[in-house]
C-alpha cells in the first residue's frame, strides 16, 4: 500500500510561472490560469503575476484570461514539475468584437470573492469627469456600496464607514491624505497606476487595521523593454511619464510626474485677494524594479506629492504624504513563495503666518514605518494557504508651535508612539466543485508606548481637568496601554450552476488610529489619534450575503449584495471641545455606536462595443453617541437611501469613442434650524440639540460626457488623443451648502454700492452650488521606442 | 492660534469655492417651542447694570425678538444672599438694576432668573483686567518697510502690556470706531481673546482689523470668564458653519446658564460677568 500510494503521489506534479503583459512585461495581478477541462484545476495569479498549482501526470490544455485581455490556450504534456510564463495581449478596440464571442473570465461567479470592486486604470482612464483630470477616488465612488460626501470631494464612504475607516495603500504603503486642494483631486496620478482593488467586505485576513474597506493600488513597473513615454496635457494640469528599460527582460524604471497650473489662472481673478494667491499641488512616482532570476525580484517605489498655498508673503500652508515602498519577491520552491515589504509612509503639514505681532510656524507630522511579511503557500489542488506578519511603528506629532515673536510661546503638543502588530493565516479552500471557502484569523494588537503622561478621571466621573486624579508619567517604550484580539474572516461560495453562485462572508476588523474631527469632508489639518489610555479601538464586525450571475458567455455581469455592518466604540468629538491643540484628547470625546445596512445592486458589460455598468445602492447609517442627541441614534451626515450610478462607454469606430455617467443620490442628512434670535447684535439660527441630521439636502443628480477622438493608428509609435469632456452637461445647481442669513433686497449677492438702498433685509435660506456645467478639454499622447 | 488657522482654512476654502454660485430657496423647516433668550453683562463700573429676556422666533419670521417681561432677576453674592433685584424696563425692554451699582473685581456673583415657573442661574467671577501699557499705530507701508506684512490698507493698532491673574485668562475686546460699534461677523471672531499661548506680557500685540486718519477709536477690553469664553467660542464657530461638508453638525453655544428645575431645558444665551477698561485714540496724520 504504502509502495502504491507513493507511486500516486509520484505522478503529481506542479505548473507554475508567471502571467505578463506583452509589451511592458508587467505581472498581471488575478489572472487565471485554469485547466481548460476541468477549470476548477487552476487558480488566480498573485500580486506578482505568479500562480503555482498541481496536476497529475497527464495532457492538458491551460486556458489563462484577464479582463481586458486576450485569452491564451496552450497545450501541454506534464511528466515533471513544469515552469510556463504567459504573456497576455492588451485587447485594442479594433478585435473587441472578437472577444465577445470569445471565452472570457467567470470570475465574478466562480471566485470567492466578495465585495470586491476591481477597476481597469483604462476603465478609469475613460470615466469624464471634472476640468478633465482623471481621478481614481471620484471614479470609485461611482461604485455600489461606495459614496462621496458631496460634490468636488474625494472622500470615500464605503457601506457606512467614515473616510477615515479606509486604508489606502499604494504600493502597500499607507496614505494618509489622499487629497490634494481639500479633496477636489486625490493623490494618484492614473499614468502611474496599474491596478486599483477595493475591498467593501469579506475582507481577507491579509489585510487588517481599518474598519471599512481597504483600497489596493498599485503603481506600474515600467517597461523593461522598450523605452515609453507617455503623457498629457490638460486644463489644470499636464502630466508625464517616462519608461526606461536599465536591462532588458531583468530591470526597469519608471518615473512620473504631475503638476497643476490653477495658480496662473488666479492672476486674471478681479478679486485681490484671490489674485494674489499660491495655489498648486504636483506628485511625483517613481518605481524600480530589478529581477535577479525567476526566484527574486526586487521593487523600490516612491510617492511625493505637496501642496502649496499661499498668500503673499502673509501666510504659506503646504501639506503632502510622502512614501517610500521597498518589496522583495522570493520564491522558495514552487509552492511557497514570501513577499517582504518595508514602507516609510509620512503625512505632514505646515503653516507660516508672518503678520506683524502674531507670526508664528505651525507644524504638524505623522509617520509609520510598517513591515510586512506575506507567504503564498500553494498547498495542493485545493488548497492555498496565506499567511505572514506585520509590525508597524507609529509617530504622532500633532503640533509644534514656534515663533520668533515674543507674544507667542512655543508650544509642543506632546508626541505619541505606538506599535502595531499583526499575525494571520487564511486557506482558501476548494471543498467541492460547487463550494469553496476562504477562511482565515487575524490577530491584531496595538501597545501606545510612552514617553507619555496620562490624565486619570475619577471614576464615573466625566473626564474633565476638574475631574483628575493623578497623572501617570511613563518612560520612553514603557506600554501605556495595551490592545489586542481576534479578527475572524470567513468567505463562502457555493456555484448554483456554471453561471451562477451564491455567496455569503463575515470579517471583523480592528482599527486603532481614527481622523478627530466632526466635519465629514476632512482638512489636512485634521488630527489623527491613536487608542490610548483612555480611547479604545473601534471594532467593527460585517455580515453580506450575494447572488451572482454572468450572461451572454460572460460578457454580462450581475450581482446583488446585502450587508448588515456593526460598529463598537465609535467616537464623536463633543462640540466646542478643541481637538487641535488639546493635550487631553479623551475630555473632547464621547463614545458609542454605528451601524449600517443596504442592498448593492450592480450591472456590469466588460467587453463589446458598449461597455460599463448600472450601480445602484439601498442603504441607511446611524449612530448612536452619548452625550450627541441626547443619546438617541442619528443619521450619518453621508446616509443616503438612494445612490445610483450610471456609466456607459461606446466606441463608434476605431478612433472615436464616447463615455458619460449619470449620477442620482438622495441629499445628504442635515441639521436645519428651527428658528433664530439676536444675540450679541447678530442673529443667529437656533438648533434643537435632541436632533441631529433629522433634515435632507435636496436630491442630487449630475450628467457628464466626455468624447475621445485618437489622433492616429495605435500600431504607430507616437499615438495621440484629444478628449472634450462636460461636467455637470445639463448645468444642474446641486447644493454644496445651504446657509441660513438674513438676505437684503431679496439678492444673495446684494452690496448696497451696486444694488442701491436697502429695501427689505429678511432670514432666508441660501444655497450654494459649486459647479456648472464645465466644459474642458485634453491632449494625450504615448511614444515608445 | 487657531482663530489664525481657521481664519486661513477658510480664506482658502473661500478661494477654492469662489467660482460657486448662491441663490435663495424655499425650504421648510422644522419648528419648535420658542426659547428664552438672555444676555446680560454685569461690570465693575458703577453704572444701571441690564439684562435683556427675549424670546426666539420661528426662522422665517422676520419681526423683533418679543421681550420677555415677566421674569423676576436678583443679583447674590456667591452665598445666594440678594445684593440687587432687576425690574423690568418697558423704555428699552431691558431689565435693569434699580440704582446704579458696581461689581467687585477679584469676587464671585450669581444671577437668578425666574422665568416660567422655572429657575435660572449663572455664576461668575470678576476678574482683574490686563494692564494696558501703552497703544500705538503704524501705516501699512511702515510695516512692510520693517518686513511685517499686513493684510489690507490703512493703519493698524498695537498694544503694550501685561497679564495679571494666574493660568489662563480671556477676554472679550470691543472696538469702536466714530461712534459705530464694530460688530460684523469677523470683528466678533476677532474680539474674542485668550492668553493661552501668549506670554504674560505683550508686545506691539496687533488690534485686530485696520483704521483710517481721523479715525476715533474706542476699544474696551473686558475679562471674561472661561464659560462665557466657551460661549462666544463656541458662538463664533456657529457663524462660520456654513452647513457644508467642512463644516461639523451645528449646535447651540453651551450657556454658562443653568436651568435649575429643568436641566434638559437650557435657555439660550449668557451672563456675562467683567471688569472693563477702556481706551480712546485717534487716527491722526502721519509725517
Amino acid at each position: 500500500m504504502l509502495l502504491l500510494a507513493s507511486t500516486v503521489h509520484a505522478q503529481i506534479y506542479t505548473v507554475s510561472g508567471y502571467v505578463k503583459e506583452v509589451g511592458s512585461n508587467e505581472g498581471l495581478v488575478g489572472a487565471t490560469v485554469v485547466d481548460k477541462n476541468q477549470p476548477r484545476n487552476g487558480m488566480a495569479s498573485n500580486v506578482n503575476g505568479y500562480y503555482s498549482f498541481d496536476l497529475p501526470k497527464g495532457e492538458y490544455t491551460l486556458k489563462v484570461s484577464y479582463v481586458g485581455y486576450y485569452t491564451k490556450v496552450v497545450d501541454i504534456n506534464l511528466t515533471k514539475d513544469q515552469s510556463i510564463n504567459f504573456n497576455l495581449n492588451e485587447q485594442t478596440s479594433k478585435l473587441d468584437e472578437v472577444v465577445v464571442n470569445g471565452s472570457r473570465s467567470d470570475e465574478n461567479v466562480s471566485s470567492v470573492k466578495m465585495s470586491t470592486e476591481k477597476l481597469e486604470i483604462k476603465r478609469i482612464k475613460s470615466i469624464p469627469t471634472i476640468f478633465g483630470e482623471v481621478d481614481i477616488i471620484k471614479s470609485l465612488q461611482l461604485l455600489p456600496g461606495i459614496s462621496t460626501a458631496g460634490e468636488g470631494t474625494s472622500g470615500m464612504f464605503v457601506r457606512g464607514g467614515s473616510s477615515d475607516q479606509n486604508l489606502i495603500m499604494l504600493d502597500q504603503a499607507t496614505i494618509y491624505n489622499a487629497s490634494h486642494l481639500f479633496g477636489f483631486f486625490s493623490v494618484f496620478n492614473p499614468d502611474a497606476v496599474k491596478s486599483v482593488e477595493i475591498y467593501k467586505g469579506g475582507i481577507p485576513a491579509k489585510y487588517g487595521g481599518r474598519i471599512s474597506s481597504i483600497l489596493d493600488i498599485q503603481m506600474r513597473e515600467g517597461n523593461n523593454q522598450k523605452f515609453v513615454a507617455s503623457g498629457g496635457i490638460g486644463v489644470i494640469s499636464s502630466r508625464l511619464t517616462v519608461e526606461v528599460p536599465i536591462v532588458e527582460d531583468k530591470s526597469s524604471l519608471l518615473l512620473s510626474g504631475r503638476r497643476t497650473y490653477a495658480d496662473l489662472f488666479l492672476a486674471f481673478a478681479e478679486d485681490e485677494n484671490i489674485r494674489n494667491n499660491i495655489l498648486y499641488f504636483y506628485d511625483f512616482n517613481s518605481k524600480f524594479n530589478y529581477s535577479f532570476s525567476d526566484k527574486d525580484k526586487v521593487f523600490v517605489s516612491g510617492y511625493f506629492g505637496r501642496d502649496e498655498l499661499g498668500f503673499e508673503e502673509l501666510f504659506g500652508f503646504n501639506w503632502g504624504n510622502s512614501v517610500l515602498s521597498t518589496r522583495w519577491n522570493h520564491l522558495f520552491k514552487d509552492k511557497l513563495s514570501l513577499n517582504t515589504t518595508l514602507v516609510y509612509s509620512n503625512f505632514d503639514y505646515g503653516f507660516d503666518v508672518s503678520t506683524a505681532g502674531t507670526g508664528f510656524n505651525w507644524n504638524s507630522g505623522l509617520q509609520e514605518y510598517n513591515l510586512k511579511m506575506d507567504f503564498d503557500y500553494f498547498l495542493n489542488d485545493n488548497n492555498n494557504l496565506f499567511f505572514g506578519a506585520n509590525a508597524i511603528y507609529h509617530v504622532f506629532a500633532p503640533a509644534e508651535i514656534s515663533s520668533q515673536n515674543p507674544n507667542i510661546r512655543n508650544f509642543n503638543l506632546q508626541n505619541d508612539y505606538a506599535v502595531e502588530t499583526a499575525l494571520y493565516v487564511s486557506n482558501q479552500h476548494d471543498i467541492s466543485e460547487k463550494l469553496s471557502m476562504e477562511y482565515g484569523i487575524r490577530y491584531s494588537s496595538f501597545a501606545k508606548i510612552g514617553p507619555d503622561s496620562v490624565s486619570v478621571y475619577a471614576e464615573g466621573k466625566r473626564r474633565s481637568p476638574e475631574n483628575e486624579i493623578r497623572t501617570d508619567v511613563y518612560e520612553s517604550g514603557d506600554i501605556v496601554k495595551y490592545y489586542g484580539g481576534f479578527e475572524p474572516r470567513v468567505g463562502i461560495r457555493y456555484m448554483v450552476n456554471s453561471k451562477s453562485s451564491i455567496k455569503a462572508s463575515y470579517n471583523r476588523m480592528r482599527q486603532y488610529l481614527q481622523v478627530a474631527t466632526n466635519a465629514t469632508a476632512g482638512f489636512p489639518t485634521d488630527r489623527w489619534i491613536p487608542a490610548d489610555y483612555h480611547i479604545k479601538p473601534v471594532i467593527g464586525d460585517q455580515v453580506a450575503i450575494g447572488y451572482f450571475r454572468n450572461f451572454n458567455n460572460n460578457a454580462w455581469e450581475l450581482s446583488v449584495e446585502s450587508y448588515y455592518k456593526w460598529l463598537q466604540n465609535v467616537v464623536d468629538f463633543l462640540p466646542g471641545e478643541d481637538i487641535l491643540l488639546n493635550d487631553r484628547i479623551e475630555t473632547a470625546v464621547a463614545e458609542g455606536i454605528a451601524w449600517s445596512y443596504g442592498a448593492e445592486f450592480m450591472l456590469r458589460k466588460n467587453v463589446g462595443k458598449t461597455t460599463g455598468w448600472l450601480s445602484y445602492t439601498l442603504s441607511r447609517t446611524q449612530r448612536q453617541i452619548e452625550g450627541v442627541a441626547n443619546g438617541e441614534p442619528y443619521f450619518a451626515r453621508y446616509d443616503k437611501l438612494h445612490d445610483l450610478a450610471l456609466v456607459l462607454s461606446h466606441k463608434f469606430s476605431e478612433r472615436l469613442s464616447i463615455s458619460g455617467n449619470w449620477i442620482y443620490a438622495t441629499g445628504a442628512a442635515v441639521t436645519f434650524p428651527e428658528g433664530r434670535y439676536m444675540m450679541n447684535g447678530q442673529n443667529i439660527t437656533y438648533y434643537d440639540d435632541s436632533k441631529r441630521n433629522s433634515s435632507r439636502m435636496p436630491d442630487f443628480h449630475r450628467m457628464d460626457l466626455a468624447l475621445t477622438y485618437e489622433l492616429n493608428s495605435r500600431s504607430n509609435r507616437y499615438n495621440h488623443e484629444i478628449t472634450f469632456s462636460f461636467y455637470n452637461v445639463y448645468n444642474r445647481k446641486n447644493p454644496f451648502s445651504i446657509q441660513f442669513e438674513h438676505v437684503s433686497n431679496n439678492n444673495p449677492y446684494y452690496k448696497s454700492a451696486e444694488h442701491g438702498p436697502m429695501t427689505s433685509n429678511k432670514p432666508a435660506a441660501v444655497k450654494r452650488s459649486l459647479f456648472g456645467i464645465i466644459p474642458s478639454i485634453a491632449y494625450n499622447f504615448s511614444f515608445n521606442k | 492660534m487657531r482663530t489664525h488657522r481657521n481664519k486661513i482654512l477658510s480664506l482658502i476654502l473661500a478661494i477654492l469655492i469662489s467660482w460657486s454660485c448662491v441663490e435663495i430657496i424655499d425650504l421648510e423647516l422644522p419648528q419648535s417651542d420658542l426659547e428664552l433668550v438672555i444676555e446680560g453683562k454685569l461690570l465693575n463700573e458703577e453704572s444701571l447694570q441690564t439684562i435683556k429676556i427675549s424670546e426666539s422666533l420661528n426662522y422665517y419670521d422676520s419681526s423683533e425678538l418679543a421681550p420677555f417681561k415677566d421674569a423676576e432677576v436678583n443679583l447674590m453674592d456667591h452665598q445666594h444672599n440678594i445684593i440687587e433685584s432687576f425690574i423690568y424696563s418697558h423704555e428699552d425692554s431691558l431689565y435693569r438694576s434699580a440704582s446704579p451699582i458696581k461689581l467687585a473685581v477679584g469676587k464671585e456673583y450669581v444671577l437668578q432668573i425666574e422665568a416660567k415657573g422655572e429657575i435660572l442661574e449663572a455664576k461668575g467671577k470678576i476678574f482683574e483686567n490686563a494692564t494696558l501699557d501703552s497703544l500705538f499705530y503704524l501705516s501699512a507701508e511702515e510695516l512692510k518697510s520693517i518686513g511685517k506684512p499686513v493684510f489690507g490698507d490703512g493703519y493698524f493698532m498695537f498694544v503694550n502690556g501685561e497679564l495679571n491673574n494666574q493660568g489662563i485668562e480671556y477676554f472679550k475686546l470691543d472696538v469702536t470706531v466714530n461712534g459705530y460699534f464694530r460688530n460684523g461677523k469677523n470683528d466678533f471672531t476677532n474680539s474674542i481673546l485668550t492668553s493661552e499661548y501668549f506670554g504674560r506680557k505683550f508686545q506691539a500685540l496687533p488690534i485686530p482689523g485696520s483704521f483710517e486718519e481721523e479715525d476715533a477709536v474706542v476699544l474696551e477690553l473686558y475679562s471674561i470668564n472661561k464659560d462665557v469664553y466657551q460661549y462666544f467660542d463656541e458662538f463664533r464657530n456657529l457663524f462660520a458653519n456654513d452647513g457644508g461638508v467642512f463644516s461639523p453638525p451645528p449646535v447651540n453655544p453651551t450657556s454658562n446658564i443653568k436651568n435649575l428645575t429643568n436641566p434638559d431645558n437650557k435657555p439660550l444665551g449668557y451672563i456675562q460677568f467683567s471688569s472693563v477698561q477702556r481706551r480712546n485714540i485717534k487716527i491722526e496724520e502721519r509725517d
